[in-house]
């Protein structure tokens, strides 16, 4: 069955954790914004956590370049979490963004690159 | 309808425009002279702003809003001798609305028309497939709301050599200024291609402005995808540049066969990006190359079903059209995605099929 996308936003030691869950194009894209908003008042660096989403387009993908873009001018970080093999590593590969967001297994693998960057 | 508006363009037509306004503004005033003023009394204002909206709206692109506004000023004004007509304040006040109505319109026919020519300028609809040694089958169809205009181009041009360069390109994000960039790198590309200069050096090019663009304040375009595939002049192979973009599919008759290299990255994204062509050899029997947006494969795989619809979907679809693949063979696979996603699509989406003819 279709699953509509949700978005949710936790606040943790050092980052914001953006999970999207379900279907994100985009119809959903004002949400991830203001998610987006919610993170960066909170802390310089965002971790995007796909692993809930079945699907993602490029206006999420768009998202996450812009974010990247914007944790590099203020010195934080950006990190994704996108299993091997699901639908948004596939989608990220293909666009080839992998190679300057790097794609983690699971959260925890995010944050530890977010707290000890290079 | 054009018709009629050419002929009301000219100065005897505008007059009898005018004249026809005007007794129409009568006419509506007409009612509220001869009902008695005790009638009109129990009429709720509201009635009357509607009845005023719909005047200046119906009336408003035919006979100018001036028009229709002094017409209903004339008509408050010949009710309001008649000192009962308390309601008429109504009236003038329903009749701006109508204008502001009437400017919303016009406002909305200016963007269409805008939100058309951005279309025309992404994608170019050939009259005449024939592009070098290529017969070139193209659609563009847009997202389901008109005004949520996209990024997809397309084009396909001659190159000196007699090889025939073929591309489809996607913006991320949408709105207009995402249109507007998807139109400057159609016609750089178009430019690069033209001149001859080799797929890689044209990709960094495009790259280059991208970046620039970013530098712009209020540019708020993420990156764009490209695929670019040339087919040499003699026929035996192309040269495939991919850039965050889903790969060409060659289709012959044993079936389909996706382009596997691994794609290098979409554009505006790093400056230190490179892209590298490779080869793609093509058959004596007949192919056709079909190359496309991300929106082709992005709708559900059946109407109350999940996304993306996916290229395991789209492949058998193609290994099932006629060779060479042509208008209803395209036709047919478009139908069966908008079929299959229960309507029209999400995202625009460009699908090309070009065949040796």
């Amino acid at each position: 069955m279709a699953d509509p996308g949700a978005v949710s936003v936790e606040h943790v030691e050092g980052a914001s954790v953006i999970a999207l869950r379900g279907e994100h194009d985009l119809s959903t894209g004002p949400a991830i914004d203001a998610a987006c908003d919610d993170a960066w008042a909170h802390s310089p660096s965002i971790v995007f956590d796909l692993a809930g989403a079945t699907f993602i387009d490029s206006t999420v993908v768009g998202v996450m370049v812009s974010a990247r873009r914007r944790a590099a001018e203020s010195g934080g970080s950006v990190a994704v979490v996108a299993p091997a093999g699901g639908p948004p590593a596939r989608v990220l590969t293909l666009v080839g963004i992998n190679d300057v967001l790097p794609l983690h297994e699971t959260c925890d693998e995010a944050l530890r690159t977010i707290s000890a960057p290079g | 309808m054009p018709e009629l508006a050419r002929r009301l363009d000219t100065r005897q037509g505008k007059l009898v425009a005018a004249l026809v306004a005007v007794l129409c503004e009568l006419a509506i005033a007409l009612p509220f002279l001869v009902i008695s003023p005790n009638t009109l009394r129990g009429v709720p204002g509201p009635l009357l702003v509607v009845i005023g909206v719909a005047a200046s709206y119906l009336l408003g692109p035919w006979f100018g809003v001036p028009v229709t506004a002094v017409g209903v000023v004339l008509a408050v004004t010949i009710v309001g001798e008649n000192a009962w007509a308390a309601p008429m304040v109504w009236l003038p006040v329903s009749a701006g609305a109508g204008i502001v109505g009437e400017r919303v319109r016009h406002g909305d026919e200016l963007r269409r028309e805008l939100i058309e020519e951005l279309r025309r300028g992404l994608v170019g609809l050939y009259r005449d497939p024939a592009v070098g040694r290529l017969n070139v089958v193209s659609r563009y169809i847009p997202a389901v709301s008109a005004q949520r205009i996209a990024g997809d181009f397309y084009g396909a041009v001659v190159q000196p050599t007699g090889d025939v360069a073929l591309m489809v390109g996607d913006v991320a994000g949408h709105g207009p200024a995402a249109a507007a960039l998807a139109t400057r790198l159609r016609a750089m590309w178009r430019g690069l291609a033209i001149a001859g200069v080799s797929d890689s050096e044209t990709v960094s090019a495009l790259n280059e402005t991208l970046l620039a663009e970013q530098q712009r304040i209020a540019s708020q375009i993420p990156f764009a995808t490209l695929c670019l595939a040339t087919v040499a002049a003699d026929l035996r192979s192309a040269r495939i540049v991919i850039a965050g973009h889903p790969p060409p599919i060659l289709v012959t008759g044993r079936g389909t066969h996706e382009d596997a290299h691994p794609p290098g990255p979409a554009i505006g994204i790093s400056g230190t990006s490179t892209w590298e062509p490779h080869p793609l050899a093509l058959p004596d029997e007949p192919w056709s190359l079909v190359v496309y947006t991300d929106g082709l494969v992005e709708g559900r795989t059946s109407p109350a079903g999940p996304r993306p619809y996916g290229n395991d979907r789209l492949l058998p679809l193609l290994a099932a059209s006629a060779l060479p693949i042509g208008e209803d063979d395209v036709d047919a696979v478009l139908r069966a995605v908008l079929d299959a996603n229960g309507g029209a699509l999400p995202d625009d989406v460009v699908l090309i099929a070009a065949s040796p003819r």
